[in-house]
């Protein structure tokens, strides 16, 4: 019987888990951010924290993330890294 | 013997033809990476690909002399073009692939575009997809010729190797800045060999060393350092595509365990990562005990990190003293001093007054500022501190650093009036302060004013050229310097602003200002303060004073962010 796949997660659910990395790999002061703040423009992530960032978002969600998005205009904020990952993986669904 | 090829050498050519013809079927560069496992290429295959890269471009007319700009990522293709442009009698010159860091396409076009201006090349090698964005983007280079590695490599008849003087120039490599006129250092053959032999005296390499490698080859640490050096000893050569460490910092590391590596170079930060960003299970298992010399060398040396990552990988065997900090910089080829693979790494605490004050270098037992020591000059190489009047300083008192060696550049190209301004009477003029103590060398301050993040080199004024350029910025009121972030093991961007824009318009202004930097320069400013006008501190001669700021920041700004 194969195996069940498990239901894509929710756009919600890939934010609360990106925000809880976000405080625990790179110190983000989560009382001090909301969804929209910008983190690559800012030096919160630096261009090696958003690499890291990405590759723990493919090993977590299972997807693939080009080298070429990994920049500020695919992975600015909260909203619009979890925005990202969620179309990666409706994709691949 | 091993050591013949180096030892005899003439030429780049000389080294690469004799190594090949000692141990063609050595399997001397292996290809690492997160996707398509390991690719190794023996010594044969590397020679017989350059041949037929010289071909290929001898026969669309590159002569003798000419300068061949390279955009490739770390690969065969890339190793291939660049011996093949030697071997063509060719000066290559290696610019970064665009990278995730510049999200603008066109700032990389344009960066191509200015080395292009600057070097007047026969050609640009690059794949197609790089090929299409500086056909849509730059202008500039709508005569330039585009060559892609692929058909270069398919064999022509194949020529013998242009035999050139060791005088003539090997490579050039273009240092930092983003915008604004590059800075081509050219060294010759006779330079680089001299620094290659320096360097492996130094390490005390042996053809059974192996090297393990993820830094970019178009900086001179990668190119000299962690590849030409190897390879050319007889090392067998591992080499990682930089942004697969980035993503993966344990790929480096298991791969020292795969294929017990003994020699790697790394900038600063990439301690910082494997000490405190790896978790226990990516390093489960892994035998670090064949790793006999970390080069930690391109940013200054934190002897917390330094103590994190050896207090971190000591159970998994590495030794102390296979850390060993170290410097150099392309005006000498690549590398000046090394602290000695036999030792643990040397660090002291001086004291804040005495440095200040009287610009000497105190020990003391109480609080100070922590320096480490980046070693002793390598063979062939003097080190000499001097006051302001080029007058020579005894040990401990902190001057300017001076270096003399047989590995020092040519010239800037295009630019005599520089190079007559660092290089005197057989010195070179380093920019950097420090002091000797027991003949040690350890740095202070830079008088370059340089940012340094991540292991790469910002010049201020570039990115207070971009902040200026945004409206309500008061026009040439923005100092940009770097700030240390101890934990993090590198420097974060800095900027003090003025403006005559008040209250809600703030804030938008200083978005305004991040999104230009991170768009043009691809760095986020970290600390980003708006000031009125007046609000930036003045030189006596009436200039913004970037120093002032910069060694005023924690006091006057307090740790937040402004804006």
């Amino acid at each position: 019987m194969p195996p069940e796949r498990s239901p894509v997660p929710q756009d919600a659910e890939i934010e609360s888990r990106l925000l809880v990395y976000l405080r625990d790999e790179h110190g983000v002061d989560l009382d001090g951010i909301d969804r929209d703040t910008p983190l690559v423009r800012t030096g919160v992530l630096d261009s090696v924290a958003l690499v890291r960032l990405a590759a723990w978002a493919e090993r977590v969600f299972g997807i693939e993330i080009p080298d070429d998005d990994i920049d500020g205009d695919h992975l600015e904020s909260v909203a619009m890294i979890a925005d990202y990952v969620g179309r990666r993986l409706r994709e691949r669904a | 013997m091993s050591r013949d090829p180096l030892d005899r050498a003439r030429t780049l050519t000389d080294a690469l033809e004799a190594l090949v013809e000692q141990r063609p079927d050595a399997e001397a560069l292996v290809f690492v990476d997160r996707r398509e496992g390991e690719r190794s290429l023996k010594l044969r295959d590397l020679w017989e690909r350059a041949r037929s890269v010289q071909s290929g471009l001898t026969a669309r007319g590159l002569r003798p002399g000419e300068v061949v700009v390279l955009v490739l990522p770390t690969s065969p293709e890339l190793i291939a073009v660049y011996f093949g442009a030697v071997l063509a009698g060719g000066i290559p010159a290696m610019l970064s692939t665009r990278s995730h860091r510049v999200s603008d396409a066109s700032v990389f076009t344009s960066r191509v575009a200015h080395v292009v201006a600057n070097s007047a090349p026969h050609s640009v090698v690059c794949e197609a997809d790089t090929a299409s964005l500086l056909g849509q983007h730059a202008t500039g280079l709508s005569s330039t010729l585009l060559l892609q590695p692929g058909p270069l490599q398919e064999a022509g008849s194949l020529a013998t190797p242009v035999r050139c003087d060791p005088e003539r120039i090997a490579t050039m490599q273009y240092s930092s800045g983003t915008t604004g006129t590059p800075k081509g250092v050219r060294v010759s053959h006779r330079a680089v060999l001299n620094n290659l032999r320096s360097m492996r005296a130094a390490f005390e390499l042996t053809e059974s060393d192996v090297a393990v490698n993820w830094i970019p080859l178009f900086h001179d640490m990668g190119l000299f350092g962690a590849f030409l050096l190897p390879l050319l000893c007889g090392c067998k050569t591992v080499l990682i595509p930089t942004m697969d460490f980035m993503r993966d910092p344990a790929i480096w590391l298991r791969a020292f365990d795969t294929y017990r590596g003994t020699f790697a170079w790394a900038p600063h930060l990439a301690y910082a990562l494997c000490a405190r960003r790896l978790a226990d299970e990516d390093l489960e298992g892994l035998d670090l005990s064949s790793w006999r010399i970390a080069v930690n060398a391109s940013e200054p040396a934190l002897a917390s990190t330094l103590r994190d990552f050896c207090e971190r990988m000591a159970k998994y065997g590495f030794a102390r003293e296979t850390m060993c900090p170290g410097w150099g910089l392309a005006e000498a080829t690549v590398f000046a001093t090394l602290q000695s693979p036999r030792q643990a790494p040397r660090s002291e605490v001086i004291d804040r007054e005495a440095l200040v004050r009287e610009e000497t270098a105190r020990p003391t037992a109480g609080e100070g500022v922590s320096v480490v020591s980046i070693g002793v000059p390598i063979p062939d190489c003097t080190i000499e501190i001097r006051d302001a009047r080029r007058r020579p300083l005894p040990e401990r008192h902190v001057g300017k650093v001076w270096l003399r060696s047989n590995a020092l550049f040519s010239d800037y190209h295009g630019d005599e009036e520089r190079t007559k301004r660092v290089l005197v009477d057989g010195w070179l003029d380093t920019g950097d302060r420090g002091y000797l103590a027991d003949g040690e060398l350890f740095f202070v301050a830079r008088d370059k004013d340089l940012i340094l993040i991540g292991g790469e080199k910002y010049v201020p004024d570039d990115v207070e050229a971009v902040i200026n350029g945004v409206p309500g910025v008061r026009a040439g009121c923005a100092v940009a310097f770097g700030v240390l972030n101890a934990e993090r093991g590198t420097e974060e961007l800095a900027a003090v602003v003025e403006t005559r824009v008040e209250g809600d318009e703030l804030s938008r202004l200083a978005d305004d200002i991040r999104a230009a930097v991170s768009r043009s320069i691809g760095l986020g400013i970290r600390h980003l303060h708006l000031v009125p006008p007046g609000g930036i501190e003045k030189t006596t001669s009436g200039k913004l004073s970037r120093t002032g700021t910069r060694n005023r920041y924690p006091e006057v700004f307090g740790a937040g962010d402004a804006a």
